[in-house]
C-alpha cells in the first residue's frame, strides 16, 4: 500500500463483500445519528436517555462498531424525529467503481422540510401531473404551430 | 524532515506519512477495507464534523482518528492555515488497552514536535512543497 489508488482499491474490494454492503448502512446510520444531533444540538447522552438506551450503545453507534438491528435503529430514528427509507444505489450498477453510494436516505432532510416540500412550502400532490400536463401543451403548440407554418 | 503523500480527498484532505502507510499495509485485509471505507466516509464530510467522537483532539494540537470496532489508530495535526481542510497523518499504532500507554503519549509528543517545528513536507510526485 503506497498510494491512494491502493486505498482505493482496498475499499472497492471490501466494498465487494457481503460485509461492506452491510457496512455501508452502519456509516449510513452513524451519519444521521451525527447529523441530527448537531441540529438538535443534543449529547449523546441525551439521545441515550430519548431513545431509553445506555450511552456507550450510542456510542458504538457513532463509531459504526455495532451490528445493530433494526428495532434499535427504530429506536433512534424514533427519538431523533427522523424517517428513513432504504433506496437502491442506482450510481453503483452504472459505475462499479463508486465508492460511496447512498444506502440510505432521509425522508425528511435537516431542514426539517419534508420530501415533496420546497422552502417550506408543501407541493401540490400532483405537481408531477401538472409538469406532464404543460410539457404536453407546449408539445401540442409546437406541432401546431409547425403545421399552420407548413 | 518527514515526507508525507496525499492519500484520500474530499472535504478534509489526508496526507501520510511513510509510517503511517507501511501500519496500514500491515492491517489484515478486511480491517483495512473496513477503515479505509471509514476513513474516506469521515474526509468526504469533513473531519471537523467528526471531532469529537471519531476524529479526538489529545494535546497541542495533535488528534486521534479511530473507530470503536478496531484499536487501529492514527495520529497526526491539521496543517496550518487550511482551515481544517487538511489534515496530516504522521503516525499510527495499534492501541493495547483503553488507558494512553507511555508509549502512545511518546507518539504524539513526538508528533506534536514535528508540527511545532515544521518538520514535515508535502510530496506530490516529483514535487515536494
Amino acid at each position: 500500500m503506497n498510494n491512494h489508488k491502493d486505498i482505493l482499491k482496498a475499499i472497492e474490494d471490501f466494498d465487494s463483500t457481503p460485509q461492506g454492503r452491510g457496512f455501508d448502512l452502519r456509516l449510513d446510520l452513524a451519519d444521521i445519528i451525527l447529523r441530527r444531533l448537531k441540529a438538535k444540538g443534543w449529547t449523546q447522552n441525551q439521545l441515550a436517555a430519548k431513545a431509553k438506551m445506555k450511552a456507550p450503545q450510542i456510542t458504538g453507534l457513532i463509531h459504526s462498531a455495532t451490528n445493530w438491528t433494526t428495532e434499535t435503529a427504530g429506536r433512534i430514528l424514533h427519538a431523533l424525529d427522523v424517517k428513513v427509507k432504504l433506496v437502491e444505489d442506482v450510481t453503483s450498477a452504472v459505475s462499479p467503481d463508486a465508492s460511496r453510494g447512498v444506502a440510505m436516505t432521509l425522508s425528511r432532510p435537516i431542514n426539517g422540510h419534508p420530501v415533496g416540500h420546497k422552502n417550506g412550502k408543501k407541493r401540490s400532490p400532483n405537481h408531477r401531473h401538472k409538469i406532464d400536463r404543460a410539457l404536453q401543451n407546449a408539445e401540442k403548440a409546437q406541432a401546431a404551430q409547425e403545421a399552420r407554418g407548413r | 524532515m518527514v515526507e508525507v503523500t496525499e492519500a484520500i480527498g474530499g472535504a478534509t484532505e489526508l496526507w501520510l506519512s511513510d509510517k503511517v502507510w507501511r501500519e496500514l499495509k500491515r492491517l489484515d485485509s478486511t480491517v483495512k477495507g473496513r477503515f479505509l471505507k471509514q476513513l474516506k466516509r469521515c474526509c468526504d464530510g469533513g473531519f471537523v464534523n467528526y471531532e469529537g467522537m471519531l476524529v479526538v483532539c489529545e494535546w497541542s494540537e495533535v488528534y486521534r482518528i479511530g473507530f470503536g470496532w478496531s484499536l487501529f489508530r492514527i495520529i497526526g495535526f491539521y496543517e496550518d492555515g487550511t482551515n481544517k481542510t487538511r489534515f496530516i497523518g504522521m503516525d499510527a499504532y495499534l492501541k493495547h488497552g483503553q488507558k494512553l500507554s507511555a508509549a502512545d503519549r511518546d507518539r504524539i509528543n513526538a508528533t506534536a514536535a514535528i508540527k511545532k517545528n515544521r518538520a514535515w513536507r508535502k510530496v506530490v510526485g516529483n514535487e515536494q512543497s
